[in-house]
């Protein structure tokens, strides 16, 4: 087997196909991370576990008497149907977590926030423990049925490249709107100075709405890929989650949005080849170590803009 | 009832009030009481084994959190991955006790050099980042630690079921009751608590607070910012690594569940409850930490739901937390010092020299004192200083004029070692200072003052004033918490400075107040006094009349001319011409990050190419 050069072609681009599956959720909820940290300055610490509370709600809806009522809208509808409910409630909880959580001690200062936002993710943690139990939940098995085909001599799964699919098609989305509409031009003057914005008769509120439905929605989508991916969903999945998305925040530079979809990208195909050419068991201290590396070195990360502190 | 109000009052005194800083008799008497529970609570006859348990859990809480305090309360770096030093006391304990059959007090210091040691390491390399950077930074190293004792490296951490077998501690007897373990680990409570609050009545503590309050201006007034940033990571780290060692034995087993991000988390909230740098308010937010959840406890599910409820409203309408530190006043700075001081306060203390203890006189005139040559800066292809030279004369006024934007302030960033200049050198008396960092400079003898001011708000203004003084005293931790004599005289000796420059700017009847507090144009006279107090032989002033009334603008113009008779030499950036014309010998004037003329400022005010600059808009 060590000789066989053909079969070891074929593991690397399986780990590849796999590390750019995994590297799709995280480019979702890196994004999240993002916009958010772009315009409030602050590291949303719930938006890991909305993720979760994506992940579950997509559980819910495709089990037991719901379970029946999205399979009887065929694969594509249901899954559409699906993908649809879990973003719009998801948004709905970022939205309230904002109001909630960050609205009312925004004042008080950076140090207060971070606590807020602590609480607020230990509160959704738990009411989602609460509500499905503290016990891992299992997707049903082949909502989406277990093709295997070849894709230009690349062997992958239908699951993939439906996963692939959407979380491209939804990147290109963002990427069209933050990059080329006025409203995405209105986010991006919010992320450089707000209060000039401000002055420019740019309605902040409108935005922070904004990030806050979009980003925690976008994560929401990719927990329920991720639990069709993994199939194995736990209540607390979203500290791990997160902390991985936001490593890849920094990655392609914080508050810059194609640089989270790029750092998503390269975190999990590094994560993947870490697991399968060096160690599964030390591949998270490797990427922990990568973010030190990369905020030592090139604290803007990949993609990010190069700021001067004004004395 | 009446009593129980103003001590409740005097508790609650918010700490933005306007006025005095810091009654502390309220909170005094609420110390003693609590520290009486504290110490008396085992003994009450319906506590029972597991109440104990919850006491010391309490306990564990509240050492992790005082050791968090340091680094986040004190020094504002935000640490969200304190665990990782919690962890490798514990498992340094663990690991030595079952291999080596060392005894477990004899690993409490070994656990405590082991983890600051370990924090040394790993923050060195990251100190320089700011803010939200080194709190990811923090929470990964806090990952890789509890990472790496699940995968059982070498064989030592025992993987994800950690170690077993760990024994008891021994002091004379074994200690092995609930309640011997409560009372080992609140007795060392008790000692870290005493020797912290000294700390925070030392050079050593307030230069942490500097720091937390505002960086640039804390480095640019003396203080060594990397130097503390580093030394508050090591005494956190090895306090916390103290609490893992008492956790590993009273537990007698560990496993890397107990040293996850979760945690960390908790010591965050628990110092940001309690009112960041407060002490007893650390041990309340440990008590309220841990005794909440097992009140809650018949609700198991939910309460973990209510506890993140809890932190969030408290947030919301209580964000000091619940007892937030107090500052000292300046009487109560001189009283901890009173009593055991072995030499008598120095004779010449109390007059106002400002330049007290510089070699030469006043009478040197004419003789550079600094000398800029051929400075280049630009900050990604803009060029904001190129080729600029100028000479600062000894014991006289220098102003350095120009129009907006003519790169002013950079030339000041320069002088004080803020920025670095990519050519040119800066020679103060002579010697090249350019290569030097900000606090080295203000300690060879330039200190500033800021255009758009930086006080720290939430101090003192005699703290504020102490800052310039820090540069001028040695004492480090150590003496800090053991307040040897001679930190005694220093610290007294400082005091007296500081409140003579205060005095020097009239604002002796401030000092206890807390420095946001002051209106505007007294903020710009504290922050001369805080230079003053750095004892310069330079100082160098930005933009000092801007926002002041013209009144206030002429006495500006009298304390710097008897400055200068006093034999300080003063280099100032200003837009106020009246008050240029009035107390300068000399004028600078800068345009496009060159300089185009100098001499006196009448014969500015006739050169033509200043004119065309910069003054022909008044002039035509």
């Amino acid at each position: 087997m060590f000789f066989d050069k053909g079969r070891k072609v074929s593991t690397f681009i399986e780990q590849l196909v796999n590390g750019l599956t995994v590297g799709s959720f995280y480019a979702l909820v890196a994004l999240g991370y993002s916009m958010v940290y772009g315009v409030m300055k602050l590291i949303n610490f719930a938006h890991g576990d909305l993720f979760a509370l994506g992940a579950y709600l997509g559980y819910s809806l495709l089990t037991g008497a719901t379970g029946k009522i999205t399979a009887s809208m065929g694969l594509w509808g249901g899954m559409a149907f699906t993908a649809f409910l879990v973003a719009l409630s998801v948004a709905l909880a970022g939205v309230l977590v904002e109001r909630i959580a960050y609205r009312p001690v925004y004042p008080s200062g950076r140090l207060s926030l971070v606590v807020s936002a602590l609480g607020m993710a230990i509160f959704i943690q738990n009411a989602v423990m609460a509500i499905w139990g503290s016990r891992p939940r299992a997707f049903p098995a082949s909502v989406v049925p277990s093709l295997r085909f070849s894709l230009f001599g690349i062997p992958v799964t239908l699951l993939q490249v439906t996963i692939l699919g959407i979380s491209f098609a939804l990147m290109l989305a963002i990427w069209l709107i933050v990059e080329k509409s006025s409203f995405g031009a209105a986010v991006r003057a919010a992320a450089l100075d707000r209060e000039t914005a401000t002055l420019l008769g740019i309605d902040v509120r409108k935005v922070i709405f904004f990030v806050f439905a979009l980003g925690p929605g976008l994560g929401g989508v990719a927990g329920l890929m991720n639990g069709l991916y993994y199939r194995a969903i736990s209540f607390n999945m979203g500290w791990n989650y997160g902390l991985k998305a936001f490593t890849a925040t920094i990655l392609g530079g914080i508050g810059n949005i194609p640089g989270a979809m790029l750092g998503g990208l390269i975190l999990g195909v590094v994560e993947s080849l870490l697991a399968g050419y060096v160690s599964g068991a030390w591949k998270d201290v490797f990427v922990f170590i990568l973010l030190i590396a990369i905020l030592i070195f090139r604290p803007r990360g990949l993609l990010g803009e190069k700021t001067a502190e004004k004395v | 009832m009446n009593i129980s109000s103003g001590i409740l009052r005097r508790i609650l005194q918010a700490p933005g009030d306007p006025g005095k800083g810091g009654d502390t008799r309220g909170r005094r008497i609420i110390g003693i009481v609590a520290a009486a529970f504290f110490m008396f609570f085992p003994l009450l006859p319906f506590v029972d084994n597991y109440w104990i348990d919850v006491g010391f859990y309490v306990g564990i809480y509240a050492l992790l959190g005082l050791s968090l305090n340091i680094v986040l309360g004190e020094v504002g770096l935000f640490d969200l991955g304190h665990t990782a030093f919690y962890a490798i006391g514990a498992y340094v304990t663990a690991i030595l006790n079952t291999r080596f059959q060392i005894p477990i007090l004899f690993l409490l210091p070994v656990s405590a050099v082991a983890a600051g040691l370990f924090a040394w390491l790993v923050t060195t390399p990251v100190i320089h980042l700011k803010g939200d950077y080194l709190c990811i930074v923090t929470i990964g190293i806090g990952e890789i630690v509890r990472l790496s004792m699940i995968n059982n490296p070498l064989g030592l951490t025992g993987g994800p079921n950690g170690i077993n077998g760990i024994d008891n501690p021994r002091f004379f007897v074994p200690i092995l009751s609930s309640r011997q373990f409560y009372y080992l680990l609140w007795a060392i409570i008790g000692i870290s608590a005493f020797l912290l609050t000294r700390l925070q009545r030392s050079r050593v503590g307030r230069a942490w607070n500097y720091i937390r309050e505002d960086e640039t201006a804390a480095k640019a007034l003396g203080v060594n910012v990397r130097h503390y940033k580093l030394s508050a990571f090591v005494l956190g780290a090895a306090l916390a690594g103290v609490a893992g060692n008492i956790y590993a034995s009273k537990q007698m087993s560990i496993s890397p569940e107990s040293f996850t991000f979760m945690e960390s988390s908790l010591l965050f909230c628990i110092v940001l409850l309690g009112g960041l740098g407060s002490i007893p308010g650390t041990v309340l937010g440990a008590l309220v930490v841990t005794v909440f959840p097992e009140l809650f406890r018949p609700f198991a599910k939910y309460r973990l739901m209510f506890f993140g409820l809890a932190l969030l409203l408290m947030m919301i309408f209580k964000p000091a937390g619940i007892l937030p530190r107090l500052r000292d006043s300046g009487d109560r700075l001189r009283k901890t010092l009173e009593g055991k001081k072995t030499r008598k306060s120095h004779p010449e203390s109390g007059s106002a020299q400002t330049s007290a203890g510089l070699p030469e006189s006043a009478q040197a005139n004419g003789k550079p004192l600094l000398r800029l040559e051929d400075l280049d800066l630009s900050f990604g292809g803009v060029t904001a200083v190129s080729g600029m030279e100028l000479e600062v004369a000894k014991g006289g006024i220098t102003a350095l004029i120009g129009p907006n934007g003519a790169g002013k302030t950079t030339v000041f960033n320069i002088i004080t070692g803020i920025y670095k200049p990519m050519n040119g050198r800066v020679l103060l008396r002579g010697e090249d200072i350019s290569s030097k960092l900000p606090h080295q400079i203000a300690k060879a003898g330039v200190a500033r003052t800021f255009q758009n001011i930086r006080i720290f708000p939430s101090l003192t203004c005699l703290e504020n004033v102490l800052c310039g003084q820090h540069s001028r005293g040695r004492a480090g931790l150590a003496a800090s918490m053991l307040r040897v004599p001679g930190q005694r005289d220093e610290e007294s000796r400082m005091l007296e400075k500081a409140q003579a420059c205060l005095a020097r700017v009239g604002l002796s009847d401030s000092a206890d107040s807390l420095a946001a507090a002051l209106p505007y144009g007294k903020r710009r006279y504290l922050e001369i006094a805080r230079a003053l107090a750095a004892e310069p032989e330079l100082i160098v002033l930005d933009e000092p009349s801007s926002g002041l009334n013209d009144a206030e603008t002429t006495e500006l113009s009298v304390l710097l001319k008897s400055l200068v008779e006093e034999g300080l030499s003063v280099f100032l950036i200003e837009h106020d011409m009246n008050l240029v014309d009035m107390v300068s010998d000399h004028v600078v004037v800068m345009q496009s990050g060159k300089k185009i003329a100098e001499g006196p400022m009448c014969e500015m005010r006739r050169n033509p190419k200043v004119i065309e600059a910069y003054l022909g808009s008044e002039e035509d």
